[in-house]
């Protein structure tokens, strides 16, 4: 029972702090932390949607988890997200979006072969992204941890400009590319929310990495490489191969959020729409301890807390950045128990 | 010509103060990552107090308290608990922002630009005094390193805690000293961004935290190299200024400058140092 | 302060092992007083406790007769005990003077003054060594002499002293002795701790003896009185105590005064369960019912780019199916030796071959995971991160040999998803081992639990049960006692007859006992072989 303490404090403190802040700044708090707790559950919109964002986070953390088995540290889902996104939508737009569909007429396009593109595509720029900090530890020991955050930091302006820029769609008010085709969009199955079939992907993909790492000897060398670098070297274990490729698939993961971020949440890609998403990602992955079945639950937890907090705060119309005070005291309390840092082999 | 020296050098002091932070932290074996939100806070705690006293003395100090004092309770609690450094300097980050944000809309009504009224005074001081407070504090840093027994033990808290632990030194003590002066240092860098502006805006210690980081890898650790790097950065930041100005590069592009040079000289200079050997 | 004891001291380690089991000690200054036992007994234990960097479990330390506390290394010295450890804690990035410094007190360092103080001292104590030179290329004596001039530096009554000689060369130790003599000759309490029965004898004036954690034998050595008097008796019903202390009545307190069965039955049983389990592992890479045997070939290898402890030229072969020892002192390069021959680290020049198929040239490719996939078992030095981990469980830690790939990875990891792992198999290989050894555990436990002679073991066992070829092994026997040391001699032997090449680094040559254990032994000294 010990080991939910942390998580469970975690989730806790940030329950607390919230609350607490809720409490100082709302004009009524009553009915603000009132609403922060039966508002997500008040209607299959509140619901859906938290669970549709629950699944994009399962998705991201399932990639941070395994960044973290690895023995590496992915801190680049927020550029890994929001450019896999702006990819999908590119390439779901334009004559495969609505205007060409209009024009080109309904059956026309090879619907699957462009969507399947899309996919590899978003997935291959989530790897690439986090591939160059992975490369980079295991070939010259630069530290992943700031390779990742700062190649993430670097690129997120340039997807901001892009957007605003070559890519915006100028018809709408919003800062965003255009739609993505009406053939593209994962169909809604608890109206009037978005929730879609992208849940159910992200728990089997979630739980199909499980059943790898623990049942495979593939899985035995990634995990043990990363708990202890050193054995694994010294056992002929290929480490910088499982530094590399633990990176890779964490970026692909955070790829593949990006990707259903627009065919199942938002259909375009706009400013900051991964905003957070990265480090609420990790924060799961660290809550669970990198254990990909707790990563299911962990997430849905967050995403209820983070739409309670949404809600709760708008309605007490103090709208402000609540979600990184959240993440930053979530993050906080996990990192308490969690293995520092493993050096590089010598 | 004339005022491209001095331009420069003022454009340095708040990167030199959060250089000098970083260097502490990187000493004491961790890497400053909170520095960015470190000084964020610094100014908007500044700003504030400006704003509410009309004294910039007032928000100088209230800027040093605040960012000492939130950087002492998370060394405390990493050393408490074994925490990650880098996660948990991340976290400060994102504390940074969310708490501006909340008081920022709590106090003054606003998520944005934060301007003092005009009647407060900023020409207290002269045109270069951060400059050459931040040289002068250069100095002293370097001389305490060298030359006093805390810099003896400060320099070598990062790679051989057990050998300080051996001697009876608690190299704990010195990681918490190190993020408390690391703080001290981003609130002079937050005070003199915030009071030149006259304003405090959101992100507006964009990206100098990183740079201050690049810094210190590029001065190989030794406070007059770092020096020098940081007046290197500073005539990138004010040709990039020139530059945006003309139009030739997209202004939210830049942005990003500040890491990718964070970046490069986190992966050229291991190797550049390994091939000198 | 004249005199320091240890008052019934006990010390427990987890989980059930007594270090020291109710030692009372006295000594005084004007003296020197030797510690000897053999490795385990208990010395280092002691020290530690006397220096303040453990706390005993039961009993206390006394100064002058009055119970004393240690929190910290730092509060003995500053009651004036200081120690020597054997491989002084140094900072690699500071220079021989300021790690002199660190640690003593005073704001300002003040390097011009105080560099003369410590100059005097070096010359008053015959020390030498240049203050400013970087202690990060430092050889191991100069560094005991840094360390040596650190503790003298903070003016102790009793200086302690931690196998001081093993890394001088033979010229330097009796400089060295004479310095000691010196300094109790000023009145400094001199403690050391050895295992040179010689050494105490010619330069002490108190020798006890420690063993399996309890004092047995406690007399001065010079004083005319020690030859007529019988000397105390302290453990009755143990070996009587000599009356005369000399090297040959001492040495009833070492080597084989305990008997171990050792019935040939349990031999031929390992080897039958051996094949047992090999017979078992169809898919193991090193299977061979007919074990060739094979010599390693080391020809030319030298590491001396950025390397501390170099190693020049070296050239042996291990003789297939033999055991060939190779004995060096700490910083002889024994250590850099091991890195190279274990693929940790690659040589500047030289090969390493099998066999008598020439040599692998190809020294950019000598990784860990090549020499394993040539049939070669390593067991490191490193016991607690390389041959295993105190974060994984120990099933894990003991199946590392099966599930080793049967291709190797190429750099961006080509997967093959391969076989399930059959963890029925797996689990009767774990329980078969650990019941084999004897060890009780529970195989889901994390392997920080074990004790370290369990855990050299177990990893010993996991490198012999993947019947290597060629198995090379690094201090294999340290921290063993004497029945742990027995066992693995008997296992070593048993598997030279199969056939297997046996390669031992040691830095200890008196621990493996028996001349006829060793068939060829080779001597390295500051990184070239004799």
């Amino acid at each position: 029972m010990k080991r939910f303490l942390i998580p469970i404090v975690a989730f806790a403190s940030g329950l607390i702090a919230v609350s607490l802040i809720l409490a100082f700044s709302a004009g009524n708090p009553g009915v603000a932390i009132q609403s922060f707790f039966t508002r997500p559950f008040s209607s299959w919109w509140y619901i859906g949607n938290t669970l549709n964002m629950a699944g994009l986070l399962i998705l991201a953390a399932t990639g941070s988890s395994l960044a973290l088995r690895g023995g590496t540290f992915n801190l680049g889902g927020e550029a890994q997200i929001y450019a896999s996104a702006l990819v999908t939508a590119i390439v779901l737009s334009g004559p495969a979006g609505p205007a060409g569909e209009a024009a080109l007429g309904h059956g026309a396009l090879p619907t699957l072969a462009i969507f399947a593109t899309a996919l590899a595509a978003a997935a291959f720029t989530g790897a690439l992204l986090a591939f160059i900090p992975g490369i980079l530890k295991a070939g010259i020991y630069c530290s992943e941890l700031l390779s990742s955050f700062l190649l993430s930091a670097a690129i997120v302006p340039v997807v901001d400009y892009l957007i605003a820029g070559p890519f915006r769609d100028r018809t709408g008010n919003l800062i965003a590319t255009e739609a993505i085709g009406k053939a593209f969009r994962l169909s809604p199955l608890l109206r009037p929310s978005v929730f879609n079939v992208s849940f159910f992907i992200a728990i089997g993909l979630a739980i199909l990495a499980a059943i790898i790492l623990k049942k495979t000897r593939e899985g035995y060398r990634f995990t043990v490489s990363g708990t202890a670098p050193n054995f694994a070297l010294f056992a002929g274990f290929p480490v910088g191969s499982v530094t590399v490729t633990s990176m890779t698939l964490s970026g692909l993961f955070h790829g593949l959020t990006g990707f259903f971020a627009i065919t199942g949440t938002w259909y375009m890609c706009h400013q900051s729409l991964s905003a957070g998403m990265g480090w609420s990602a990790l924060a799961v992955a660290l809550i669970a301890r990198s254990n990909l079945i707790a990563v299911i639950p962990a997430a849905i937890l967050y995403a209820w807390l983070d739409t309670a907090s949404d809600m709760a705060f708008l309605s007490s119309n103090s709208g402000f950045d609540s979600t990184s005070i959240v993440q930053a005291i979530i993050l906080l309390v996990v990192s308490a128990r969690f293995l520092p840092l493993r050096r590089a082999p010598k | 010509m004339n005022q491209l020296i001095p331009a420069i050098l003022t454009m340095a002091a708040p990167l030199l103060f959060a250089t000098l932070g970083a260097l502490v932290s990187e000493y004491a074996g961790v890497l400053a990552v909170f520095m960015d939100g470190a000084i964020t806070l610094a100014a908007f705690a500044c700003i504030a107090v400006t704003a509410v006293t009309g004294s910039p003395l007032a928000g100088f100090f209230a800027a040093i308290g605040a960012t000492v004092f939130l950087l002492y309770l998370i060394a405390r609690f990493n050393e408490a608990t074994g925490a990650n450094p880098f996660i948990t300097g991340l976290s400060v980050n994102l504390l940074a922002n969310g708490l501006t944000s909340w008081l920022s809309s709590v106090l003054f009504g606003t998520r944005g630009v934060i301007a003092l009224p005009s009647r407060v005074t900023l020409t207290a001081f002269p045109r270069g005094t951060a400059a050459i407070a931040a040289f002068a504090v250069t100095l002293v840093l370097a001389f305490v390193l060298k030359f006093t027994r805390f810099g003896l033990n400060l320099r070598i808290t990062g790679t051989d805690p057990d050998v300080l632990a051996s001697r009876g030194i608690p190299a704990s003590r010195y990681r918490i000293l190190s993020w408390c002066i690391a703080a001290f240092f981003a609130a002079c860098a937050g005070t003199e961004l915030a009071l030149s502006l006259g304003a405090w805006v959101p992100n507006i210690s964009a990206g100098r935290g990183w740079t201050a980081l690049a810094a210190v890898y590029l001065g190989y650790k030794n406070p007059f190299l770092c020096m020098i790097a940081v007046f290197l950065f500073a005539a990138a930041e004010y040709s990039t200024n020139v530059i945006q100005g003309t139009g030739y590069l997209p202004a939210t592009a830049v942005l990003g400058i500040p890491y990718i040079l964070a970046l490069l000289a986190f992966i050229l200079i291991p190797v550049l140092k390994k091939r000198k050997i | 302060m004249t005199t320091v004891e240890l008052d019934h001291v006990t010390k427990l380690f987890e989980p059930s092992f007594t270090a020291l089991g109710e030692v009372s000690l006295s000594f005084a200054r004007d003296e020197i007083h030797t510690v000897l036992g053999e490795n385990g007994a208990g010395k280092s234990t002691l020290m530690n406790i006397l220096s303040g960097l453990t706390r005993p479990t039961e009993g206390c330390v006394k100064i002058d007769g009055a119970p004393v506390e240690f929190p910290s290394p730092e509060d003995a010295l500053s009651l004036g005990i200081a120690m020597v450890h054997q491989r002084p804690l140094l900072s690699d990035d500071l220079s021989v003077f300021e790690n002199i410094m660190l640690g003593s007190p005073g704001i300002f360092l003040r390097r011009r003054r105080r560099r003369a103080e410590i100059a005097a001292l070096a010359s008053l104590w015959d020390i030498r060594v240049n203050l400013s030179s970087h202690t990060r290329n430092l050889a191991p004596s100069d560094r005991l002499r840094t360390a040596l001039l650190a503790a003298l530096y903070r003016k102790p009554s009793f200086l302690i002293l931690d196998e001081p000689t093993s890394v001088l060369a033979p010229e330097d130790r009796e400089r060295f002795m004479k310095s000691l003599v010196k300094a109790r000759n000023g009145g400094m309490g001199i403690i050391m701790i050895t295992h040179k029965l010689a050494e105490a004898i010619d330069w002490s004036d108190r020798i006890s003896v420690l063993r399996r954690g309890k004092l047995v034998f406690s007399a001065p050595v010079k004083s005319p009185s020690a030859n007529s008097s019988p000397a105390k008796k302290i453990t009755p019903g143990s070996v009587p105590s000599p009356a005369k202390v000399t090297a040959e009545s001492l040495s009833v307190f070492f080597g084989n005064a305990t008997t171990i069965a050792s019935t040939p039955a349990t031999v031929s049983a390992c080897r039958t369960e051996d094949r047992a389990i090999a017979a078992g592992e169809a898919n193991n890479p090193y299977d061979r019912e007919t074990a060739t045997a094979l010599a390693l070939t080391v020809s030319g290898l030298t590491s001396a780019r950025d390397d501390r402890l170099p190693i020049y030229d070296i050239s042996f072969t291990a003789d297939e199916g033999r055991i060939t020892g190779i004995f060096g002192l700490p910083g002889s390069g024994i250590e850099t030796l091991e890195n190279v021959l274990s693929g940790m680290r690659k040589p500047d020049a030289g090969s390493i071959g099998i066999g008598g198929n020439g040599c692998l040239t190809n020294r950019g490719k000598y990784t860990t995971s090549l020499f394993r996939s040539l049939g070669i078992g390593f067991v490191p030095s490193d016991r607690a991160f390389r041959g295993s981990n105190p974060a994984l469980t120990i099933h894990d830690m003991l199946i590392a040999n099966r599930m080793r790939g049967e291709k190797t990875f190429h750099r961006l990891g080509a997967f093959s998803f391969g076989a399930f792992r059959e963890s029925a198999e797996e689990k009767r290989f774990v329980k078969t081992i650990l019941e084999r050894e004897g060890i009780d555990a529970d195989p889901k436990r994390e392997v920080k639990t074990l004790s370290g002679g369990q855990l050299q073991r177990l990893i010993l066992e996991r490198e012999l049960s993947a019947r290597p070829r060629i198995l090379i092994l690094a201090e294999p026997e340290w921290g063993l006692d004497i029945s742990g040391a027995e066992h693995l001699r008997r296992r070593l032997i048993a598997a030279s007859k199969e056939n297997m090449t046996i390669l031992i680094l040691t830095d200890s040559p008196d621990a493996m006992k028996g001349s006829d254990f060793y068939d060829k032994i080779l001597y390295l000294d500051e990184g070239r072989l004799r």
